[in-house]
């Protein structure tokens, strides 16, 4: 007799982190581990790359170049143990479920062609001043098809062939960056377009540059040095990797998960 | 109104060659393009009387007609663009620019088309086939709301509502002195082809193009509209290459016709490598 029943697939969250001499981004991301248990209602599965490679970024919150290793995004469909999974950089902090309502899309893989700074002027999303807009793979959704294998090859190939692809694609900056690999992989795929119908109907928010503190209500409260801002209780990129790494991020993922536990009491 | 026609649907240009550019040239790579691409096959070209003397054979062989018109003096290098209607052998016209492109069929536009007696482009795209919100070229259009309108893509079948079209055009062409008195911000000394078929559209009782269906425009290669700085041409700021008659710039595939704008892009190697392909067929 044949089973008719559905398999149920499995479903959850794959962050990227590995370790450098300034920053502990494990411990980043086990916090944001409780953050999504609490509003996905997902596991999540902490990834450190094998081929992480060694770069370097700016650091918005000492103004100088500090370590990073950040290369391997292409292996998120080999190292996730999930169906369908998200995959988040560390610095990205689950505080909804907007996420999960993206699964309801029709789709192979869904990426953030969007990004809005909370706290500066909105900055161009080009790969360079005559070049394609990139995709922000601070977050990222994938089912484990055929085409998203492939647009994974593809970002591991690009990533190989950097040098090359820079140059075919005017890519201004030198340094590899997964949101540029990421698209010219899409572009390829899709017949050499932009294939928009690939992207999140929403924008990542972000919060760059130092971060005086964060606290939860029913909303975000950020203070940054010279101003403030309330934010609704949203997901957030958070670059300052001082703040994120401080006693402040567990005091504030407490706060949100006591909140809640408030809220379902009363 | 009776006019013999030596087809039913075909593609019209203009070809005034000047000190600078030699148009003809630019048509005839056209046809050849149109030959490769298109269902529709007719092509026929408008000369002035110089132009014509450089006409040759190879000319001959791709245009089914090559028709000789007199240079209006005086009124601007776009004078004669309403001799089109009185001069197009088609029962029904695809009039476009000669340094346009087609990179596939567009047959199954003559649908949308037919739903107007004159139809004109509306807007136009950036090399990311995203519609454009430049409007950097556009200022007196805007000043004088005035519908967004592109003639370098336009259709017209012979009726009444086309030949008031002209009979229009043709008014403002020749009166564009008091015409520009009436226009905010104009400064243009001659009236220019866009300019003065917006005006008509808006003039006249029946819409001449189409907002809603969104597909009938073009990539409009001047480096303002993709948002770049006009000191260069788009050729020098990205990568650009072709996959038979497909353009591809900065490796964006480019489904609707490019009017490539920057006269260098056709090239004798272009134009002989399309000449390999096509002429032995023709």
């Amino acid at each position: 007799m044949q089973n008719s029943a559905k398999s149920e697939k499995s479903r959850g969250v794959v962050i990227f982190a590995t370790n450098t001499a300034e920053t502990d981004y494990v411990s980043i991301a086990e916090q944001n581990a409780r953050l999504i248990e609490h509003f996905l209602k997902l596991p999540t599965t902490i990834v450190s790359a094998k081929d992480t490679g060694s770069n370097q970024r700016f650091s918005t919150d000492t103004g100088r170049f500090v370590e990073w290793k950040n290369f391997g995004r292409h292996e998120a469909y080999e190292a996730s143990p999930y169906d369908e999974t998200i995959v988040l950089d560390a610095d990205y902090l689950v505080f909804d479920n907007s996420l999960l309502g993206l699964f309801e899309c029709s789709f192979d893989y869904l990426l953030f062609d969007k990004n809005r700074y909370v706290n500066i002027d909105q900055q161009a999303s080009t790969m360079g001043p005559h070049s394609l807009p990139y995709i922000w793979a601070t977050a990222f959704l994938f089912r484990k098809t055929e085409r998203s294998r492939l647009f994974f090859e593809l970002v591991a190939k690009i990533k190989r062939n950097y040098d090359y692809y820079r140059l075919l694609y005017n890519v201004q900056e030198g340094n590899f960056r997964n949101d540029y690999a990421f698209a010219i992989a899409h572009y390829i795929l899709n017949g050499n377009s932009l294939a928009t119908e690939s992207f999140a109907p929403f924008h990542i928010l972000t919060v760059t540059g130092a971060v005086e503190s964060i606290t939860a209500s029913k909303n975000l409260v950020l203070r940054t040095p010279h101003k403030g801002h309330v934010l609704p209780l949203a997901n957030l990129h958070i670059m300052s990797k001082s703040w994120l790494t401080s006693p402040a991020l567990l005091l504030l993922v407490d706060q949100c998960l006591e909140n809640s536990t408030a809220t379902l009491v009363s | 109104m009776s006019r013999k026609f030596y087809g039913d649907t075909g593609f019209l240009t203009l070809a005034i060659n000047t000190a600078d550019v030699d148009y003809l040239r630019l048509a005839y790579l056209q046809a050849l393009n149109i030959q490769a691409t298109q269902q529709i096959k007719n092509c026929a070209v408008i000369v002035d009387q110089a132009t014509y003397q450089q006409v040759t054979d190879q000319h001959r062989q791709v245009f089914d007609h090559i028709i000789p018109t007199n240079s209006v003096e005086g009124q601007g290098p776009f004078a004669t663009e309403w001799h089109t209607w009185w001069l197009s052998p088609w029962r029904e016209t695809i009039k476009v620019e000669s340094d346009l492109l087609f990179t596939r069929d567009i047959s199954h536009w003559i649908t949308a088309f037919r739903l107007h007696d004159v139809c004109l482009s509306h807007g136009c795209r950036n090399y990311k086939q995203e519609l454009s919100t430049s409007r950097k070229y556009r200022h007196v259009f805007d000043a004088n709301r005035l519908p967004d309108v592109y003639n370098g893509l336009m259709y017209w079948r012979y009726s009444e509502a086309s030949k008031k079209f002209f009979d229009l055009a043709r008014q403002v062409f020749e009166n564009w002195n008091d015409v520009k008195q009436q226009l905010k911000n104009c400064e243009d000394e001659y009236a220019t082809t866009d300019m003065v078929y917006a005006l008509v559209s808006s003039i006249m009782d029946t819409a001449c193009y189409n907002p809603g269906m969104d597909f009938i425009n073009f990539v409009h290669m001047k480096s303002g509209i993709q948002g770049w700085s006009d000191d260069q041409t788009w050729q020098e700021y990205c990568v650009h290459e072709r996959n038979a008659d497909m353009i591809r710039i900065n490796n964006i595939n480019q489904i609707h016709p490019v009017h490539y704008y920057d006269k260098s892009y056709a090239t004798d190697e272009l134009i002989a490598e399309y000449e390999q392909r096509v002429i032995q067929e023709v």
